[in-house]
């Protein structure tokens, strides 16, 4: 089996159980979790995923998951030191994959990175921002922080814009998306590459296909605001 | 038998009164607080007061020894400053004691049993206590401190001194100094106590020796003085020994004298030095407790260090607890107030308490016990006190909520959901990402409607933002408190309401300047 576009979660430990029970509940996205010892394997079996067991410094049994390259790859087992070598390993094996990890401490951060990780996320370094968010700008850090764990209503949305869309080839200034209670956060313009253009530069744009406009409002407003300018995939 | 209810004679009728005045031990309250907790924040208003009032006093009286003085500046040195010392001097032995709720008590007690009442004796020993103020060291400087004003005799101006001494209770530092030598007062008792006792020695010895021999030493007092001055080493050389016995017993007196400064010395010098992080802890906890609104960050690890760095640029006042001696020192060496304590304790806790000061607690230690405790101590001395606690886990939120926490962030699930929506939503990761970590272009800010902004009355539609490059996220509400998302272009601002707004650094800071607002925090 080939896990083409989907994520090869490697551990089910205090990362890896909520980073795969989340992108599992997410559409359209596979998740393989492969873990290397007993105890986690029974957890992730009881929880319902597709899970493999088998001793992760072992190149060899790593292979056999026959990884594409648009599989994402992370990195959340409990042992640091598994953890590093694990990612040494991927990179070695992969060398274009996306490989992402967690981790707990600066240090850990640094050699991650020089292991050739694509993205680290510092817990530490996340948690230390988040207070100071939340002593700076409360009510706002509140808000923020209901998108990522959905206590509000109000959704992310990237809307991809398709060749027959009605917003293929308009100018950004001239759409009102505030008459659909949505708000226009910014773009990722193929144009330009990969980039994410915040709307607040007051950058005006042509509107082309391929490119993604990332707004925020309540689902049901952002599926009228698609419905109308049709780009419903 | 019971005997029958007493009706109060005058005095009593009075006392009775004060008893039941909650407007009088409403001001007694006030004053004792004001002369006495050093937590008041007028308190120290009249400790420069009466600082300033010594200090110039006591100039005047030097000044005077030589020159005649303005008639102005006697009136001001002798009797204006001496009736300041005096009422303070009343105020203190008024509310040393309550002898009216003494009084009451004895009354309500006695006509519920049904006995004699014996005010005489609760009047004698409430003014017994009220005696035993007036014998302290404290009580007495004071007194003598007034009498400089009745300089008709001229001894009473020697009184001038006591003013100086007065300082003791109004100057910090010098009253710790003496707290330092009090708490080694077995030490320096004995060592004084030897030091008469040699002295008696040597001096008994040389006047035995040389009252025949040497015409300086005259009598038994001039023996004791030159062996005084002998064993402090000081030696004017008015009294010197003239015979070899008398020399033998300066070389004995000399280095006992000197064992004995150099022990007094040591002794003082190992006081301080143990008392001296104390010293300084006070300090940097009554600095803290000074200011309007400070932070109390419990334990000093990765996440502390994270907040730290960009949170020092605010230029807000906080201090850092551990209990483990190493992060401190730590602490101290990345520059951070620092002090080794357990924030789980409630005296710990209690030391930086100000009411007037608007304290935030973040209790990041490693362990939930201790996070939780922390909460729940912070929480014990003032509900006003925010708690921003660490979790380890979702499990314990409700714990931590209950605990007293306000806010609670869970390290482990905030990277979770950080890499998941970078994998399944990477527009908005992307852009969540820059604005919590304040990337420039993507700064979030709270905009605070306070009375002086010219937003107030004005529409969204009016206030313009898009001139400003400015989005407007959402508006909570001043009045009902309630957070509207993406409010209508017609929404009229209101006093208190927080405009949550996206924008680049330099276009929040020119629109607030603009609008004359403020930052909400």
């Amino acid at each position: 089996m080939s896990y083409l576009k989907n994520v090869i979660i490697f551990g089910y430990g205090k990362f890896g159980n909520s980073i795969a029970k989340s992108i599992r509940d997410e559409d359209n996205t596979n998740v393989l979790v492969v873990v290397n010892s007993d105890e986690e394997y029974e957890v992730a079996v009881m929880e319902g995923m597709d899970v493999r067991k088998f001793n992760v410094e072992s190149d060899a049994s790593i292979e056999k998951l026959n990884i594409e390259k648009d599989t994402k790859l992370i990195c959340a087992m409990d042992n640091n030191h598994e953890n590093l070598f694990l990612a040494l390993t991927l990179r070695g094996l992969y060398k274009s994959n996306y490989i992402m990890a967690i981790s707990d401490s600066i240090h850990l951060t640094d050699k991650f990175r020089m292991a050739g990780v694509n993205r680290v996320i510092d817990i530490y370094t996340v948690s230390g921002n988040m207070i100071k968010n939340i002593l700076k700008i409360p009510i706002a850090t509140k808000f923020l922080q209901g998108f990522m764990n959905r206590s509000h209503n109000y959704r992310f949305r990237e809307i991809t814009i398709t060749e027959n869309s009605k917003l293929n080839g308009v100018m950004l200034d001239s759409i009102d998306f505030n008459s659909y209670n949505i708000i226009f956060i910014g773009m990722i313009d193929k144009e330009i590459g990969n980039q994410f253009i915040f709307s607040t530069v007051g950058f005006n744009h042509k509107v082309d296909s391929g490119d993604i406009l990332v707004c925020i409002g309540k689902d049901e407003d952002i599926d009228r605001f698609e419905q109308i300018m049709g780009v419903v995939l | 038998m019971p005997e029958k209810e007493t009706k109060p004679n005058f005095i009593v009728s009075f006392f009775l009164k004060l008893a039941n005045s909650k407007k009088y031990s409403d001001i007694k309250s006030v004053v004792k607080d004001l002369l006495h907790n050093p937590d008041n924040r007028y308190k120290k208003f009249i400790d420069y007061f009466l600082i300033f009032l010594i200090v110039t006093s006591v100039a005047v009286f030097i000044d005077e020894v030589k020159h005649k003085i303005p008639f102005w500046l006697e009136i001001y040195a002798v009797y204006f400053t001496s009736a300041v010392f005096a009422i303070e001097y009343l105020l203190n032995l008024w509310v040393y004691n309550d002898i009216h709720t003494d009084i009451a008590k004895e009354y309500y007690e006695s006509n519920f049993v049904g006995r004699k009442s014996k005010y005489y004796k609760i009047l004698m020993k409430s003014l017994s206590q009220k005696l035993s103020y007036v014998i302290t060291p404290t009580a007495i400087i004071d007194l003598l401190a007034i009498l400089p004003a009745y300089r008709s005799l001229r001894i009473l101006k020697i009184f001038v001194l006591f003013r100086f001494l007065k300082l003791f209770k109004h100057t910090k530092s010098i009253h710790q100094f003496f707290e330092v030598l009090t708490e080694r007062k077995f030490e320096l008792i004995t060592l004084f106590a030897l030091l008469i006792f040699v002295v008696f020695i040597g001096g008994i010895a040389i006047y035995i020796a040389e009252e025949q021999q040497n015409d300086k030493i005259n009598g038994l007092f001039d023996a004791l003085y030159w062996s005084f001055i002998t064993i402090t080493t000081v030696g004017y050389g008015d009294i010197s020994p003239a015979t070899d016995i008398g020399r033998a017993i300066s070389f004995v007196i000399v280095i006992l004298g000197i064992t004995m400064i150099s022990f007094a010395t040591s002794v003082i010098v190992s006081a301080f030095s143990e008392k001296l992080n104390e010293l300084k802890e006070d300090r940097v906890a009554e600095q803290l407790k000074s200011s309007n609104e400070f932070l109390i960050i419990c334990g000093y690890g990765q996440i502390a260090k994270v907040f730290l760095r960009s949170f020092v640029k605010e230029s807000k006042k906080y201090i850092v607890l551990d209990v483990n001696a190493q992060k401190v020192q730590e602490a101290l060496s990345d520059g951070h107030d620092a002090i080794c304590d357990n924030a789980s304790r409630y005296e710990v806790m209690k030391r930086f308490y100000n009411e007037n000061a608007k304290i935030k607690v973040l209790a990041l230690t490693g362990s939930d016990i201790e996070n939780i405790y922390i909460s729940l101590n912070a929480k014990s001395i003032s509900k006003e006190i925010e708690v921003i606690a660490r979790a380890t886990s979702y499990k314990l939120y409700n714990k931590y909520i209950r605990a007293g926490a306000d806010r609670v962030v869970l390290p482990n699930e905030i990277a979770s959901s950080m890499l998941v929506s970078s994998i399944v939503h990477p527009g908005m990761y992307k852009a969540i990402n820059a604005i919590l970590h304040s990337k420039d272009v993507a700064t979030l800010d709270e905009i605070y409607i306070s009375i002086e902004c010219s937003l107030i009355g004005k529409s969204i539609k009016d206030a313009d933002f898009n001139r400003y490059k400015l989005v407007i996220f959402g508006v909570q509400n001043g009045i009902k408190g309630e957070f509207k998302f993406n409010p209508k272009p017609e929404y009229t601002f209101q006093e208190n309401d927080i405009v949550i707004v996206m924008g680049h650094k330099i276009s929040i800071e020119y629109f607030k300047a603009t609008v004359n607002a403020g930052s909400y925090r």
